[in-house]
């Protein structure tokens, strides 16, 4: 596990904001929603932090088979944005930004060193980055680590 | 007219241009209409993803993926209920099972457009006898026009 420091802190108006990791139970609950629902599983979800909106929450999945499976042509993943809902309780202006792949992409996405990895690894190198699931399979890890740069371990 | 709309509007095209090119008695046209079915069902996706985005659900980036498992990701939230009743475990199978016969850069994979090699080796066109079934095309027949009545039930109760 990547950051464990407690960043939350008390804005101007006397409403907290919550930085990193503060959303790691949602975020393990979302995951295991999306376990319970997808046909196809996750394989890998990681819940990191951007510095470019450190309020916000960030989730990123690997879904579907391993296997051959179609690239976006445009180097580009699907990326889906929501404010907060019931389901997901947000502080005040937060949002919710999840990065969807397949395990075809991701490989090409690492290959062509796309802004989604490279997001990612700058996360990583702030400590802000951790496994929140991990499929136990050997191609999983080896994608995992090649996205990481190192061993992952998966957040208890 | 909304992206939603124009795309529920040629995913009635697409059902009208399958039933047109199917002839039971020539297996010739079975992959025509399987394409076609194949084209209606992947624009349903992408239509309750426009709806969604339109009634300020969520902001998409690149949904126009062909990879239609990562777009259930977003179907089957708990804040998008009662989508996930439309989108459960089983139709995403079979939907995805359908995906698998759009062409793909591969020259081994069964498509509907571009001839094949099969485990033999030998090239097989998609309209050859024998490559596309009756009871297979009768089943993604059924698969698109319930996928479309249960969307449009969906989506009338979620965005009245």
């Amino acid at each position: 596990v990547w950051g464990n420091e407690k960043l939350a802190v008390v804005g101007w108006k006397g409403i907290d904001i919550v930085h990193y990791p503060h959303y790691q139970n949602q975020v393990a609950n979302f995951v295991g929603f999306h376990r319970q629902n997808l046909a196809e599983g996750v394989l890998l979800a990681l819940y990191y932090a951007s510095a470019e909106a450190p309020e916000d929450v960030f989730l990123f999945e690997v879904v579907g088979p391993i296997g051959e499976d179609t690239v976006s042509p445009d180097s580009q993943m699907l990326q889906v944005e929501f404010a907060s809902t019931p389901d997901f309780p947000l502080a005040d202006g937060g949002r919710l930004h999840m990065t969807i792949t397949t395990p075809a992409e991701l490989q090409a996405a690492i290959a062509g060193n796309w802004h989604e990895v490279r997001e990612i690894r700058q996360a990583v190198s702030r400590q802000q980055c951790q496994v929140a699931y991990k499929e136990e399979k050997l191609e999983v890890g080896e994608f995992t680590q090649q996205l990481l740069g190192q061993e992952a371990k998966v957040a208890a | 007219v909304t992206e939603s709309k124009a795309l529920f509007l040629q995913v009635a095209s697409d059902l009208q241009a399958a039933e047109l090119v199917y002839v039971e008695a020539d297996e010739a046209t079975y992959c025509q209409a399987a394409a076609k079915y194949q084209q209606a069902t992947e624009k349903i996706v992408k239509a309750v993803c426009a709806s969604v985005e339109e009634k300020g659900k969520a902001t998409f980036q690149n949904r126009y993926t062909h990879n239609l498992g990562t777009l259930f990701t977003v179907l089957t939230l708990p804040n998008l209920k009662p989508l996930d009743t439309v989108f459960d475990a089983s139709r995403q199978t079979q939907i995805n099972s359908l995906m698998q016969i759009a062409p793909t850069r591969s020259t081994t994979l069964r498509n509907t457009e571009y001839p094949f090699q099969d485990a033999a080796g030998e090239w097989q066109a998609p309209a050859t006898k024998g490559v596309f079934s009756k009871v297979e095309v009768t089943g993604y027949a059924f698969l698109s026009s319930q996928l479309l009545t249960a969307t449009k039930a969906v989506l009338a109760e979620l965005f009245p």
